[in-house]
């Protein structure tokens, strides 16, 4: 009977190949790399976090747990729907609306004796640097530029100069049809997603005044509709282009816009396509691209080889195509290009004595540098209208305005980009 | 409420896929079977992937039972299932994933159904091999597989790399997915584009006559044609053909302009270069239509050649080497009714050549005794419309390759070079001959103690050695030092799989399978070849 | 080879600025940019939370062309995505032209279709101030506007009067945009 089976231990040969390049070094394999009970120990060790569990996601919590990791922790927040079922493999019919972390997790537990899953059904925003900061490695399968921003430069503001063990890697999936890309990013080493912003391609937008006046394609029709038409029609009621009604609302109505001016095409599917910006998106395509952010976190967690240095795109609709390159590190990034540095200054000093010492410094051209820090806007020399309102915060101290380990950042018209410091108080 | 248009559920659950490869696709995936040669973890992802996406059923036949390695390598299997059919248990996990597929288990080794029962291989849509299979019985299952027309898959995964082989003997694709299938016939117009261009655009030299706003309307294709046929009765009725010329052009739709900031005109000047081009067949459908099989059809032909046939007579007859308009228009700066008429025109022209094509094509299914209505219009217009992007791929035998390897100078020029994937084909070959041999008949990995891993690796080079000496290419231990490479990392991991590795294998060969069985976007031919500690991939033509 | 880290496990550093408000890309483009404003004498901003400087009001007061004497109010909203995505820029007051619609839309390329994050603040504020000087009436958001520039110019400036009053034209009432 099963149950027997089950309380098992577990047997030595089940890591038997894993195992094998792990004891064994390899004509490719690292100089630092040592075979033996070290790498395998520090796999099993390592904590590792895994950002988003959709169709990458599901793969990579999957690749992960069969690579040797014991301790996976995953974060989304969204739940699962219908459409996620061709490609999310670790989710069934009965469980639409469920939270994709919690399900995924829970799945590759029961299916994966002895690997640990700690899901969080939230935005990656709601976690703090304390949180990020336990974490060895970090693998992203997302479908958003904005959130990988933010993971990219939070990984970059970790970065201790004198703490070798605050540098967590990034690996970064995405797909899109038959073509994917799989990046690895050493914060503060290597290209950073923010470095690399210029290569996407901004999502094609058609002129306001093409929908309103004069359309020609149906896609025309189905943008007028969410974009002109429902805030007329619908007022302050938010767009939820999950709603098969609002989805109905826009289609009828992109419908009798394309019948008034002739245009053929407008048809159900489409009109989904255009207001969700929806993404083909296949197994095979996901499997690929995930498989090997995967294999790359291993390598990286194990050094039984090397690993990509730093980027390789997959093309698959035309025979099968990878383009293996290393992006170069932007020197001018405005996340990893220029890093806070630690200031010292006296709590007691103003604002106003803080910015002529500021000045001071050899390395800066300050001529006239406006100033934020924790979150507030201390003092902008424009707008004038912005400088006169925080005009009165030149004569505050310093304590009064910004609290020991904040972020101060130091904009000048004079300088390409804006400085970073840490304050530590005196 | 219902909507009319709103999608069943099947399409809400395939809606992603739909987006690629369509209904059409769709169908031709759900009525495949898949036969899988062996459960191994890259055996058992690629179906996973195509389960998912709804392939009509699969079987897989496999003697082994489960064992603890299995479980560290295979997502499909769990520890309830230890001692069981491997065939059976993976067969169990995969049908969880998609109620609407079918999946079988054969537990019983494919030798001993070649033997028994080879005409069941008949049933299957694609047989993909995987694992540690041996040369002649993947040599066996060619010879019955390949004169079938059954496209044939070889995956070999070990450690960090793998190697797939696909034989299918013919794979004719007609929706390859171009990028745009715009054809503007403007260096060549037919007479009621001409006509648009006269009507809209013959004033827009003349301010009384045309408005400003008009001006800044007229779709660029008519501003094209009209400035064309003044360049053309300044220049001895030809068109601008070399990049200077071109370029003059430009600064004559420039000077045209009324205003600096007309859309229209801008997006005519962009236009020069790449549609300023004189009409041609593409290479890859004049192979088509020099094919035997175009030129002589026969009752056996099949849809693809009596449409291309038909095709070919069409261009080559009264069209005067022209394919079939396809009718697509780009957008671009006009008043609505404008492009509407613009895009009615095209349409309708392409309308106009499809129905000769269609007549075509019924002529001759009578010729060949068949019915006149054998063969559905939907699929003459999809041909016509893509009749400059279809693809013919002849692939070869395993049998060929391994017996007479006609491309075998494609190994010796890249056996030079340290960095080429041609050392890893190479090492995975030496692999198979490895377990291939007589001397091994438990199929005993190489490298599976640590004590042998030296010894074995001696072995694999002197495999490869032996193979390069069949294919009559020379060596020297200098050119095979990437090549020794190779075989120790193939050998270190003792003849077993990485998940991630099988994962990405499983990945790129359902991605093939999925573009063999929807005859949809181009498939590799026929070697592909991974590395997974450079991250790279090359295709080679074996 | 890079080595990130030991093989052995350390002890974590010392969290110095756990639990402080992260300064975001958006952000640092955003000081950036506002710091290289340069607002003619005919435009203000306002700033309902200085701290908040993704979110504030830019008004323009035309002192020439058919739009003078008028005072107009658009909505600034910047989003994490900036300068990925362009700003979100809508009119707060009904108003009668012919690139800006009732709801306030406007039809300004660079704010849509044309927008790179090369470009910045600096660049939007011209871009509406010159739809004051010049609107165009050829690809319109208010249809009739634009129909009426185009048939009378003169028409259409008492209709921008009236409209900037207060006043109805062609039964919509507009905002009253005057002092």
């Amino acid at each position: 009977m099963a149950t027997a089976t089950v309380l098992r231990t577990e047997s030595p040969d089940r890591w038997k190949y894993l195992n094998n390049i792990l004891t064994r070094s390899g004509p490719y394999s690292d100089e630092v790399f040592v075979p033996g009970d070290g790498p395998k120990e520090f796999l099993a060790g390592t904590k590792i976090l895994v950002i988003g569990a959709g169709g990458l996601g599901c793969e990579i919590l999957k690749n992960l747990a069969l690579s040797g990791f014991k301790d996976i922790h995953v974060i989304d927040m969204d739940t699962i729907d219908i459409s996620n079922l061709n490609r999310q493999f670790l989710f069934r019919e009965a469980d639409v609306g469920k939270s994709k972390a919690e399900v995924a997790a829970a799945f590759v537990m029961k299916r994966v004796r002895g690997v640990n899953i700690t899901p969080f059904n939230c935005a990656i925003q709601d976690k703090d640097d304390d949180y990020y900061r336990q974490f060895k490695i970090v693998v992203c399968g997302l479908d958003s530029v904005e959130a990988r921003r933010w993971i990219s430069s939070t990984l970059v503001d970790l970065v201790d100069p004198e703490d070798p063990e605050s540098v967590i890697p990034l690996i970064d999936g995405g797909t899109e049809g038959f073509k994917g890309q799989a990046r690895v990013m050493i914060p503060t080493f290597s290209c950073c997603y923010e470095c690399t912003l210029d290569m996407l391609t901004p999502r094609a937008a058609v002129p306001l005044c093409t929908l309103a006046s004069i359309p020609r394609q149906p896609a025309h029709c189905i943008e007028w509709a969410s974009v002109i038409q429902w805030p007329k029609e619908k007022g302050d009621l938010k767009m939820d282009t999950d709603d098969p009604e609002h989805i109905s609302w826009l289609y009828t109505q992109a419908l009798a816009r394309a019948k008034e001016f002739n245009i053929p095409g407008v048809t159900y599917a489409m009109t989904q396509g255009v207001v969700k910006n929806i993404i083909p998106a296949i197994a095979s395509t996901n499997a690929i691209i995930a498989a090997s952010c995967c294999n790359e976190a291993l390598k990286l967690a194990t050094t039984a080889a090397p690993y990509l240095d730093n980027y390789m795109m997959y093309t698959g609709d035309e025979s099968i195509y990878t383009y293996t390159f290393q992006h170069e590190k932007k020197p001018e990034c405005p996340v990893c290009g220029n890093l806070p540095q630690k200031l010292e200054i006296n709590p007691e000093l103003t604002l106003e004595e803080l910015m002529e010492k500021l000045q001071e410094r050899p390395e800066t051209t300050l001529r006239k540098p406006s100033l934020r820090a924790g979150g507030k806007t201390l003092y902008f020399q424009s707008p004038p209208q912005l400088e006169e309102q925080t005009r009165p915060n030149l004569k505050k101290k310093v304590k009064e305005l910004m609290g020991d380990g904040d972020e101060l950042t130091v904009s000048d018209p004079g300088m390409p980009f804006v400085l970073r410091f840490v304050l530590s108080f005196t | 409420m219902s909507v009319p248009g709103a999608p069943t559920a099947k399409e809400k659950k395939y809606d992603r896929q739909l987006r690629l490869w369509g209904a059409g696709g769709q169908q031709a995936l759900e009525t495949a079977h898949i036969l899988l040669i062996n459960a191994t973890a890259a055996g058992t992802e690629t179906l996973k992937n195509l389960v998912l996406p709804g392939v009509g059923q699969f079987t897989i036949v496999d003697h082994a039972v489960v064992t603890d390695e299995d479980l560290g390598t295979n997502f499909f299997l769990d520890d309830s299932c230890i001692g069981l059919s491997r065939a059976q248990k993976t067969c169990e996990l995969l049908c969880e994933l998609n109620p609407d597929v079918k999946g079988n288990f054969i537990n019983d080794n494919i030798e001993n159904i070649i033997k028994s029962t080879p005409e069941k291989l008949k049933e299957y849509t694609i047989v993909l091999a995987t694992g540690d299979i041996t040369t002649s019985t993947l040599l066996d299952l060619d010879k019955i597989l390949y004169p079938l027309d059954i496209p044939f898959f070889h995956l070999r995964c070990v450690g960090f790399s793998f190697t797939c082989r696909v034989a299918v003997s013919e794979h004719a694709i007609v929706e390859t997915h171009p990028a745009s299938t715009i054809d503007l016939r403007l260096l060549n117009p037919f007479p009621e584009l001409l006509a648009l261009a006269e009507e809209k655009a013959s004033t827009m030299d003349d301010k009384d006559k045309m408005s400003t706003h008009d001006h800044g309307h007229i779709p660029y294709v008519l501003i094209l044609l009209r400035v064309l046929e003044d360049w053309k009765s300044s220049h001895d009725g030809k068109v601008p053909s070399n990049y200077s010329e071109k370029n003059e052009f430009k600064s004559l739709l420039r000077s045209k302009m009324w205003n600096a900031d007309e859309e229209n005109f801008e997006e005519a000047i962009a236009a020069v270069l790449p549609y300023f081009n004189p009409p041609s067949i593409p290479s890859a459908t004049k192979a088509v239509f020099e094919d035997e099989k175009c030129k002589s059809l026969t009752s056996s032909s099949t849809n693809f050649w009596i449409i291309a046939r038909a095709v070919k007579d069409f261009a080559e007859g009264k069209n005067g080497g022209l394919l079939p308009l396809p009718g697509a228009l780009p957008d671009m700066k006009a008043e609505s009714k404008d492009y509407i008429q613009l895009q009615n025109v095209y349409k309708s022209k392409a309308r106009a050549d499809l129905a000769e094509v269609v007549t075509i094509v019924k002529s001759l299914l009578k010729e060949l005794g068949k019915k006149e209505d054998a063969i559905r219009e939907e699929e003459v217009e999809t041909f016509c419309k893509h009749a400059g992007y279809i693809k013919l791929i002849r692939g070869r035998s395993l049998k060929d390759e391994y017996e007479s390897s006609p491309n075998a100078k494609k190994i010796s020029n890249e056996i030079s070079d340290p960095a080429s994937l041609v050392h890893y084909y190479l090492g995975l070959r030496a692999y198979e001959a490895f377990i291939s041999d007589k001397s091994n008949s438990k199929r005993v990995a190489p490298g599976v103690e640590d004590s042998t891993v030296e010894s074995d690796s001696e072995k694999l080079n002197k495999h490869v050695v032996e193979l390069l000496d069949k294919l009559s290419i020379t060596h020297s231990s200098d050119l095979l030092e990437a090549t020794s490479k190779a075989i120790g990392e193939i050998v270190r991991v003792g003849g077993g799989e990485l998940h991630n590795i099988s994962s990405l294998a499983g990945g790129i060969v359902s991605q093939e399978i999925i573009k063999v069985i929807t005859k949809q976007y181009i498939t590799m031919n026929n070697t592909i070849v991974f590395d997974g500690i450079t991250s790279r991939t090359e295709v080679f033509e074996l | 080879m890079l080595k990130i880290w030991s093989m052995k496990q350390q002890q974590q550093a010392a969290s110095a600025a756990s639990g402080k408000k992260k300064v975001t890309a958006a952000q640092l483009r955003v000081q950036k940019d506002l710091g290289e404003l340069s607002l003619p004498s005919t435009m203000r901003t306002h700033f309902p939370d200085p701290d908040d400087i993704l979110n504030f009001t830019l008004t323009i007061e035309p002192d020439e062309g058919m739009y003078k004497g008028g005072i107009f109010n658009f909505d600034f909203t910047i989003n994490q995505n900036f300068p990925h995505e362009p700003p979100r820029v809508l009119c707060k007051q009904k108003i009668y032209h012919p690139n800006i619609d009732l709801e306030g839309k406007v039809c300004l390329n660079i704010l849509r279709e044309d927008w790179k994050p090369v470009l910045n603040l600096n660049a939007v504020i011209v871009g509406l101030q010159y739809l004051f000087l010049e609107p165009n009436a050829s690809d319109p958001l208010n249809k009739e506007a634009a129909e009426d520039l185009k048939t009378s110019r003169e028409n259409f400036k008492r209709n921008v009067r009236s409209s900037m009053g207060g006043g109805y034209v062609k039964n919509i009432l507009y905002d009253k945009v005057t002092k």
